[in-house]
């Protein structure tokens, strides 16, 4: 009897690890070969014979040398990195108020508001970029960040905004009511109690925003073309292909080092994350 | 009412008391609460919006400084052609291909996650990785990857025996292969996300129902087939309508690996838009040619909600 | 598309086209400096183009290049006979001709049809641009 189990257990657990090792393999081969291939030599990693999984010349740093000194890549990273903060705090002072709004304070109107806004996001960067960038340039802020930081809002603003609504709705009124008996307004409460007890869904909003505001390209494309205002997602395509040579150290670099540390400062969210997920999307 | 100010500022206790007294009634603190976010999104996507609609009713250039409008005859124009209707045609094989793969992909993962086991903090963060990388630079890694001389897959596969040396495959050269190609990364670049999601969903699924029908002997299939992927259906509904709103509009990952394919067999709808637009320098066409995805992702995602409403669990 | 045009609104006409020629006229550094990836506009730009092109020390074998020595006199402008004007750009930039090309040289359509159908598309974006008046 006991034996059949423990060998269905065993079995269970080799095929959960083959499963999850597949996974791990296709989603993270991409960057152990983004890492090797940043130390390779351009003579080594063009050679069909190689093993390109060995350094038939030695390792070396020049990749890495064009990738900080010939380009503006640390300036690239730290716009990427201001343009996300400041639009994730766009994001959320628009739309924590109003998912609230529409979860408790609107009635009737208030679900088709909130479909409507969500299907906002359905219009594509690819359509409207170039009416955009007639309205950035009536603005006077083409060729500057913060004609992205106008911008991306537009894109997580209209999904934020549903995932909150979903997720202030599944947290009960009892709360806010007991402290408007105990003296707060209902905007007081709504500060003071809701938003602190909320953490997981606004850390939701935080990491998914600043996603999508670190992938971005079409506008970034479009609304700038002076080098040291790029972003990352612009600036490395730009200048490490040129015409049709692909320096391809640099850009494995590249994409390594802004991803990686990202990735590691996310996976000690992604529980909150997964919470506020739950919560907000599934009702 | 909120009474935390001192005597001291008593002068204007009455005027900031009458004001968020005036604003505290729910509807009316309703619509201030809402308005800054609707203001928003009709100036900066509303008004683009109606203005790209326009714009593929004139027939504006990229160089033209006036307009004229000219009715429908850009979207009649571009029916006809036989560029459109491949276009047309492979964005939807792009899309629903590369869904339902990044689905049935992301519910795998996703059921392999829901058990603890050693070392699932560092396959997590590898499992994020393709989510976290910024499209453009990603798409350039796994044009490398397979370059048609040089790709590590290749030699890989000659390596272990599988090909010969003039036999190997030119993933982004072939008409098929390159659909394929491109539907690979797109689902790599997907999978994190959609995985995360459905995570959400089965973690919600109440332990006692897994617990009883581990009582009544449900086998794995079954357990899984009639009682965790219904319960998750919303979620997963969500994360599919969020998938295809990617997959119609995206064009990063397309234009850097294959830039339309081999001669149209991966051009999209997006992709077309940026050549006819962009680069060919008609932007009324360009625009008419974007105008068209609006309608299908508006039916996609009316069905959806209308799905995910329907099947709500309460 | 990679011509320079100098816009009707510009500011300084006169400055622009200075600059072009004195870019254009000068370009053997370019020619030099971007180990031969761009050739000049002008033949005799490059006067000595053939003793560069016979000799270059970063190629194995140093003449690699030496069969584009008269390709200043096969290669043309895209446009050929004609100028570059906006039809030529749409239908190079919506790659026409290379699918063309491609759809008959791999065998997914003969030739005939292959030459039809960018016949058609050639003749749409012509009537287009001509309906503009831009051609």
């Amino acid at each position: 009897m006991a034996r059949p189990r423990g060998l269905r257990r065993a079995a269970g657990r080799t095929v959960h690890a083959a499963v999850v090792g597949a996974f791990t393999l296709f989603t993270a081969f991409p960057f152990y070969w983004m890492l090797i291939t940043t130390f390779k030599r351009t003579g080594d990693l063009l050679q069909r014979g190689n093993n390109p999984f060995l350094y038939n010349q030695p390792p070396t740093l020049e990749n890495l040398r064009v990738l900080f000194v010939d380009t503006l890549y640390v300036r690239w990273l730290w716009n990427t990195a201001f343009v996300g903060v400041v639009v994730v705090a766009i994001t959320l002072l628009l739309a924590l108020p109003a998912g609230y709004a529409l979860a408790r304070l609107t009635g009737r109107w208030g679900e088709p508001l909130g479909i409507g806004i969500f299907l906002t996001y359905l219009v594509p960067p690819t359509l409207l970029f170039i009416p955009l960038s007639r309205l950035i340039a009536l603005l006077g802020v083409q060729d500057s960040l913060w004609s992205l930081i106008l911008v991306y809002p537009s894109f997580t603003v209209p999904f934020c905004t549903w995932l909150l609504m979903g997720f202030f709705k599944a947290i009960p009124p009892d709360i806010e009511e007991a402290a408007m008996i105990d003296g707060l307004s209902r905007l007081g409460a709504f500060a003071r109690v809701v938003i602190p007890i909320s953490v997981a869904g606004i850390l939701t909003v935080v990491i998914f925003s600043f996603t999508l505001v670190t992938q971005e390209f079409v506008y970034a494309l479009t609304f700038i073309t002076t080098a040291s205002q790029y972003t990352v997602s612009v600036g490395v395509p730009t200048f490490l292909v040129r015409g049709d040579v692909y320096f391809w150290g640099s850009l494995m670099a590249a994409c390594f080092i802004a991803s990686v540390p990202i990735a590691i400062v996310y996976n000690f969210f992604v529980d909150r994350f997964i919470a506020g997920f739950t919560v907000g999307a599934v009702r | 009412m909120s009474d935390h100010t001192s005597a001291a500022h008593a002068p204007a206790k009455p005027r900031v008391r009458w004001l968020s007294s005036f604003i505290d009634r729910p509807r009316r603190l309703g619509v201030v609460m809402i308005a800054p976010a609707v203001i928003y999104i009709a100036l900066v996507v509303g008004v683009p919006f109606f203005l790209a609609l326009y714009y593929s009713l004139t027939d504006i250039t990229a160089g033209s400084r006036s307009l004229h409008f000219v009715g429908l005859k850009n979207f009649a124009a571009i029916i006809e052609t036989f560029k459109f209707r491949t276009a047309l045609r492979n964005t939807f094989v792009f899309a629903v291909g590369s869904q339902i793969l990044v689905i049935v992909l992301a519910t795998a993962l996703a059921l392999a996650l829901m058990k603890d086991f050693r070392g699932k903090w560092f396959v997590r963060l590898l499992i994020l990785l393709p989510w976290v990388a910024p499209m453009s630079l990603g798409s350039i890694g796994w044009l490398w990857i397979l370059d048609s001389i040089y790709s590590v897959i290749n030699w890989t596969l000659q390596a272990a025996g599988l090909i010969s040396p003039d036999n190997w495959p030119m993933y982004l050269g072939k008409p098929y292969l390159a659909m394929a190609s491109v539907i690979g990364v797109h689902v790599w670049r997907l999978l994190p996300l959609a995985t995360v999601i459905l995570l959400a969903g089965l973690t919600s699924i109440p332990k006692d129902i897994h617990d009883a029908a581990e009582v009544d002997g449900a086998g794995f299939w079954r357990h899984l087939f009639q009682i965790t992927l219904p319960l998750v259906r919303p979620i997963m509904l969500v994360a599919m309508l969020f998938g295809l709103v990617f997959a119609f509009t995206d064009m990063i990952v397309i234009f850097v690996l294959t830039r339309g394919g081999p001669y149209d067999t991966t051009q999209v709808l997006s992709t077309l838009a940026f050549f006819t637009g962009i680069q060919g320098g008609d932007l009324a066409e360009g625009a008419a040619i974007a105008v068209f995805l609006f309608p299908m992702l508006l039916a996609v995602a009316v069905v959806f909600l209308r799905i995910a409403r329907r099947t709500e669990v309460v | 598309m990679q011509c320079y045009v100098i816009w009707k609104f510009a500011e300084n006409i006169a400055g622009a086209k200075k600059f072009l020629i004195d870019y254009t006229t000068n370009f053997r550094q370019a020619f030099v400096a971007g180990e031969f990836y761009d050739f000049p506009c002008w033949p005799k730009a490059v006067p000595d183009i053939n003793k560069l092109l016979a000799n270059d020390p970063k190629a194995h074998p140093a003449d690699k290049y030496k069969v584009l020595d008269d390709s200043l006199s096969w290669a043309t402008n895209i446009g050929y006979p004609g100028y570059a004007n906006a039809a030529i750009d749409e239908i190079y930039s919506t790659w026409v001709l290379n699918v063309m090309f491609a759809k008959a040289a791999s065998g997914a359509v003969s030739p005939e049809d292959a030459l039809k159908e960018a016949d058609v598309q050639c003749k749409r974006i012509y009537a287009k641009w001509k309906e503009k008046g831009m051609v």
